[in-house]
Order: C-alpha cells, then structure tokens, then sequence
C-alpha cells in the first residue's frame, strides 16, 4: 500500500471515527476490571452479531423474514460437529458463516412470491419446521460438545491484544489530542480534556492490571498447573473472540451498508417497485442481502459455540429469531449501531432478570423457587410490551427523530448560549 | 384387539375430532388475523387458558355449564381490554403486532405456569358424555370426541351465519375491505374492531373449554398450538370461513393419521403443508370465493 494513501487513511479514521476508538479501546480493556465483564459480556457481543445481522434484512432491505433461527443455529451446529472434530476454530467461524449464507440465501427465494406478512409466517414455518423435523428425527436429546478448542487455551492471543490495545490507546490519543486542539469554545474544550483525562486513566490503569495479572503470569512463572492456565486464558480468549467477532461482522456490515449496494437494498425498502423500473434486480438485490445477513448470523451462530461449550437443539428454537428481531426493533431498524447495542440489551435483560430470582423469593415466600424462576421472563413479556408502545421506532430512532431539540440545548449550554 | 382396520377407524375419528379441535382455535384467529389483519401470536395462549379456566371452574364449583360459559365472557373481556389498550395504535404495523404479542404470549405463559405449574388434569366424571367410551365397530372411542365434533360443528355454523347473514358480518366485512370507505357510510369502525378482536379472543377461550375434557390443560397445548393455530387460516385462505373450515378438516385428518403412521413427520408435516400453500398459491387453497 501506498505510504501517503495509508496516512490519507489514518487522519480520516483519526478525525471521523474517534468515538468509536476509544469505545474500542475501553472495550479492549474492560475484561481486566473485573470477572463480571469476561463471564457475562460475550454472550452479549453474540446477541449483537445476531442483531446487527438482522437488521440488514429488516432495516436495509425491508422484509419482515421470522426464521432467523435457521441461519443461526444451522452455523452453531456446523461450527460445533466441526470443532468436535478437531478442526481450527477459523475454519469452523467461515463454514459456519457460509452454511449461514446459504441457507438463509435458499429461504429468501420464496420471496418473490410470497409478500408480507405471508413471507414472515413462511419463514417462520420454515425455521420452525428444521427445528421440530430435527428433534423429531433424532429421538434423543441432540447434543454436540464441543469440549476445549486449542485455540481458546492458546497464550499468544492475550500478546497480539495487548499490543492491539496499545496501537489503539496510542492512535486514538493521538487523534484525541488533535481534536482538542481544533475545538475553539472553551467550555467544550474543558470537557473533552476531562473525558480525555478518565479515557487515559482508564487505559493506563486496565493496561496495568492486564499485565501483572496475565501476560506477567504468562512470561515469568514456570509450570503453571494446567487447571489454573485454563481459568485464566478461557474466559480471557472467549471475550476476545467474540468482540472481534462482532467488531469485524459490524465493520464488514457498514461497508456494506454505506457502499452502492447499501443504496441499492435501501431503495428496496422504500419502493421495490420503483427499484425495479429503475433497473435494479430486486430479487437478486435481494437473496443477495439474506446472503450477508445469514454470513453474518451464521458467524454469530459459531460465536455462540465459543461462549457455550453444547450445542442442543435450543438453537434453533423461534426464541432465537425473537433476540434478533427485538434487539434490531429496539436499537431502531436502519441504523447499524443501533441494533448493535439493541441486541446487547436485550441479552443482558434476559440475563439479568434471572438473577434477580432469589431477591424475589425473599418478598413472596408463598411462591415456589421453581415458580419463581419463570417470574423473570414474565417481566421480560411487559418490557417487550412497553418497549413496543412506547418506543415504536427504537432508541436510536426516537434519537434522530426527536433528539435535535436536545441536541441545540446541549449545544447551546456548552457554548455558552452563543448561537449560529 | 387393535387391528390394523381398528387403529384406522380410530385415526379417522381421532382426525375428525383433531381437525374440529383446531378449528375451534384457529375460529378466532380468521376473524382477528384473517380479516383484520393483525399478526396475534397470542391466540394459542388465550385457547390454553381457556381450558385451564374450564377445569379450574369445573372443579370449585362442579357446574359442567357455568365453566363453559364462565371462560367465554372472560375471553370477552380480555379481549376488549387487549384491544382497546394494545393493539390499537398498532394496526397494519405487522413487525410490532409480533413484538407485542409475543409479550403478552411470554406474558400469560408464565403466568399459566406459575399459577398451575404442573398443569391441571380433568377428573373422571360419572357422566357418559365427559368420560364414557362408545364401541364403534369393535374400537372403543371416547364420546366426547363426538361432542367435540359436533361443538366445532355448531360453532362453524354460527359464525358463518354471523359473518355472512347478520348485519354485524357485513359491517365487519366492509370495514376490513376498506376501513376508509365504511368509516364514511358511518360505521364506527374503532368499536366494531373492538368487538370483532374481542369476538375472536371469546371464540379462543370457547374452543380450549370445549377441547379440556380431552385434553386436560398442559403447557403444551399453547406450546403446540401457537404455530399450528396459524397453517389453517393460512392454508383456507384469509379471509374465507368456509376455507378455513376445510382446511382444518385437511390437516387433522392428514396430522393423525401421519402421526399413527409416521410419527417422525408429526407436526413438521401441517407446517410443510402451509408452507407447500404457501409457495404454490399464497392466497390459500380455498381463498378465491
């Protein structure tokens, strides 16, 4: 690659995209505050991979397919029978992703057809019937283990993040330290040193902990008891392999979504007919978008198999389609972040409503502990509810419609009531 | 002895009183997903708790009539409630009706099963029709799958005679046709959606108290028929009663008897039979009038 054109790129990335590097790099660190974050955090980041791969479909090109459970649990269940056998965690990511694509690329051909709300109940039947002929066919309880993949014990992996983090912390300072140079009000000027202050701590004191209590134990200690490796580096690499997972399918989808082709599947939404006249082959636009998006449920799909060591048949459950759906509906459809954090929401409330058990069980003895236990997901059935009513078009959505008055305000307060 | 001619006469009949079974559910789901077009995930959940109410009126009070019609005027009112809170600004927005629906399905869910977490079984009764058994050609067959028969018999002919005869089927025929146009010729639209949805909702509490004899009431049966509930109205055609009705008779015959035969295909088959309908003529087998 050409030097200039590689500097060209490194100050457009340093000036548009800081927020997202240092969210990046915060989130590069996070594992090393506290266990809470490596136990809990990458079964978010798949949720979000599900989501984000939804919402091309949904959001971008407009149709309203239920049978995201397909790709999803067709790529776990490739991704796992492939790492039980031995295969690298790398090969079995792509099958997966592939096997993603195809099948989801096969259920979008009835859609020529079939419109509307005729197509969602199709493919809900679709998903649905995998599931049951499966469980069906199978008799038994289908389990696939996967037991431990060389690749989540390996000891390089915590190195080449260490030094991703350092690059990350030292561009996106860099840039930080540029951006504060061009800012001209001072109030604005204060604040951003302030959060560039926390930023650095943060960073400082993560890299820090990171690594006395890895790469230290990593390089300097002899004979390790195996059992006390693995505690350590598990939870370490299944973080990491999910958030880059999901770092690389969101980089992958906005690409996608911000070249022609995004146009393109936006233009399908908005009026297939007219798309048509225009030129465009709808229906190839089309299988083409459930292709990237089942790649990319199918990659969430084989993410989920690092997270959770079986894989049964409630990977294909309609559940699945429901993550998806909810968490790109509450982001706000059409928007890539949004959904992103949608989905990570809506994993970390179904997690965390279930914890909340013994709480309960203190308040209401009358009620049985395995009573109890369906308590969360019933809450769960009114936030879906109240999010729906209240926040038809999503957060991010609601954002952009009504949020510009909150924005001028904000505005207007730090530049001290200066107005252009 | 069960021959092999015996297991078929129990299969035929077991496919009748299955089929009208699923139509007793899917009744109301015509009505609220079929014309009215809204995407109801939950009907399944109200049917189930439609027997659950009939076993547990049943057994306080022992009074076979009041906990059917107990159930029906719940429904009623559920469905008003459901309606008029809920569903209302929602209409012809079919992404959030599911969303919505499957909050309130996951809703009544757990809510069935943490009020009954076992389930609840009905009693043997002294009284023939409930638990007796009648010999039909050397095969002994429960009687009340003849009363289920019958009752989804009797329902199929009040709705139709509802839906194509009275006033109140017109109106609400006009108004799913063109809800402009009949709002204009002065129908008020909003209060006869409102009965229609809880219409529909009393159709599918009618049906689970109908069908708890011989089902009981278990978590499986919403489980089952959430799904289930949606191939018939989509395989008869939206928005056609008569297509619903055979197309219930199609797939309970076709169900049973693939379940008596290949158990493997059992339940895969009505979703390959929707999907097959779906695929080939997407208006349903009996929707072209």
């Amino acid at each position: 690659m050409n030097i200039s054109n590689f500097k060209k790129w490194l100050e457009s990335v340093s000036k548009s995209r800081l927020t997202s590097l240092i969210l990046i790099t915060i989130a590069l660190v996070l594992p090393t505050f506290s266990k809470q974050f490596t136990i809990g955090l990458p079964i978010l980041f798949v949720w979000a991979t599900l989501a984000i791969s939804y919402d091309i479909i949904l959001g971008f090109c407009g149709i309203p397919s239920f049978g995201h459970a397909a790709p999803f649990g067709l790529g776990a269940f490739t991704a796992a029978i492939l790492l039980s056998h031995g295969h690298p965690l790398v090969v079995a990511i792509l099958a997966g992703a592939f096997v993603g694509a195809v099948v989801n690329a096969s259920m979008s051909l009835p859609c020529y057809r079939v419109k509307g709300i005729y197509y969602a109940i199709l493919t809900l039947a679709i998903a649905e019937m995998i599931h049951v002929l499966i469980s069906n066919i199978a008799k038994t309880t289908v389990a696939i283990t996967v037991g431990t993949t060389p690749e989540l014990i390996s000891n390089i992996s915590p190195w080449i993040f260490a030094i991703l983090t350092i690059f990350l912390w030292l561009f996106s300072t860099y840039a930080y330290v540029k951006d504060i140079k061009n800012t001209r009000y001072g109030r604005v000027k204060t604040i951003k040193i302030l959060v560039f202050a926390a930023y650095n701590l943060i960073i400082l004191y993560g890299t820090y902990r990171y690594f006395e209590n890895v790469l230290l134990t990593l390089l300097w200690r002899k004979n390790i008891p195996y059992v006390e490796l693995v505690r350590i580096l598990i939870p370490l690499n299944r973080y990491y392999y999910t958030f880059m997972l999901m770092l690389l399918s969101y980089i992958f989808l906005y690409r996608v979504v911000r070249s022609p082709l995004g146009t393109i599947f936006i233009a399908i939404r908005e009026n297939p007919e007219r798309a048509e006249v225009i030129g465009y082959n709808v229906f190839k636009y089309t299988v083409l978008s459930f292709a990237i998006s089942g790649f990319v449920a199918g990659i969430s799909g084989a993410s989920y198999m690092i997270c959770i060591p079986t894989a049964t048949l409630e990977v294909l459950t309609v559940d699945k389609t429901f993550i998806a759906l909810l968490g790109s509906v509450i982001g706000g459809l059409g928007t890539l972040i949004g959904p992103l954090f949608g989905g990570m929401l809506v994993g970390l409330l179904r997690d965390y409503l279930s914890k909340i058990v013994p709480g309960i069980h203190a308040l209401f003895p009358v009620l049985t502990v395995q009573q109890l236990q369906l308590l969360p997901s019933a809450i769960l059935g009114v936030i879906y509810i109240v999010i729906v009513m209240l926040l038809p078009y999503g957060i991010l959505g609601t954002w952009y419609l009504k949020g510009t008055g909150v924005k001028r305000k904000i505005k207007m307060i730090l530049m001290g009531r200066r107005w252009h | 002895m069960l021959t092999s001619y015996g297991i078929l006469i129990s299969a035929l009949v077991d496919g009748l009183s299955y089929a009208m079974m699923i139509f007793v559910i899917s009744a109301g789901l015509v009505i609220i997903f079929g014309l009215m077009d809204v995407f109801n995930l939950a009907h399944a959940v109200l049917f189930a708790l439609g027997a659950y109410f009939f076993i547990q009126i049943y057994l306080l009070t022992g009074n076979y009539y009041l906990s059917f019609i107990l159930p029906v005027i719940i429904g009623f009112v559920v469905g008003a409630l459901i309606e008029r809170v809920l569903i209302k600004p929602l209409y012809g927005k079919h992404v959030l009706q599911l969303l919505l629906t499957m909050g309130i399905m996951i809703l009544f869910l757990q809510i069935i099963q943490i009020t009954w977490p076992a389930g609840i079984y009905f009693p043997e009764t002294d009284v023939w029709i409930l638990s007796g058994t009648i010999n039909v050609l050397g095969t002994r067959i429960r009687v009340y799958k003849f009363i289920v028969i019958l009752g989804g018999l009797i329902v199929f002919t009040v709705i139709d005679l509802l839906l194509s005869k009275t006033r109140f089927g017109a109106m609400l025929r006009a108004g799913t046709e063109n809800r402009e146009l009949a709002e204009a010729f002065g129908i008020n639209i909003s209060f006869l959606f409102t009965i229609a949805f809880s219409l529909g909702c009393a159709l599918a509490f009618l049906g689970g108290a109908l069908v708890a004899p011989l089902t009981h009431a278990t978590i499986e049966l919403p489980v089952t028929f959430t799904l289930l509930s949606f191939v018939v109205p989509v395989v008869g055609g939206m928005k056609s009663y008569r297509g619903s009705f055979f197309a219930s008779l199609l797939i309970g015959i076709i169900d049973r008897l693939v379940a008596y035969y290949f158990s493997w295909l059992s339940f895969a088959i009505d979703l390959l039979i929707m999907i097959v309908v779906l695929l080939i003529k997407p208006e349903g087998l009996f929707g072209g009038e």
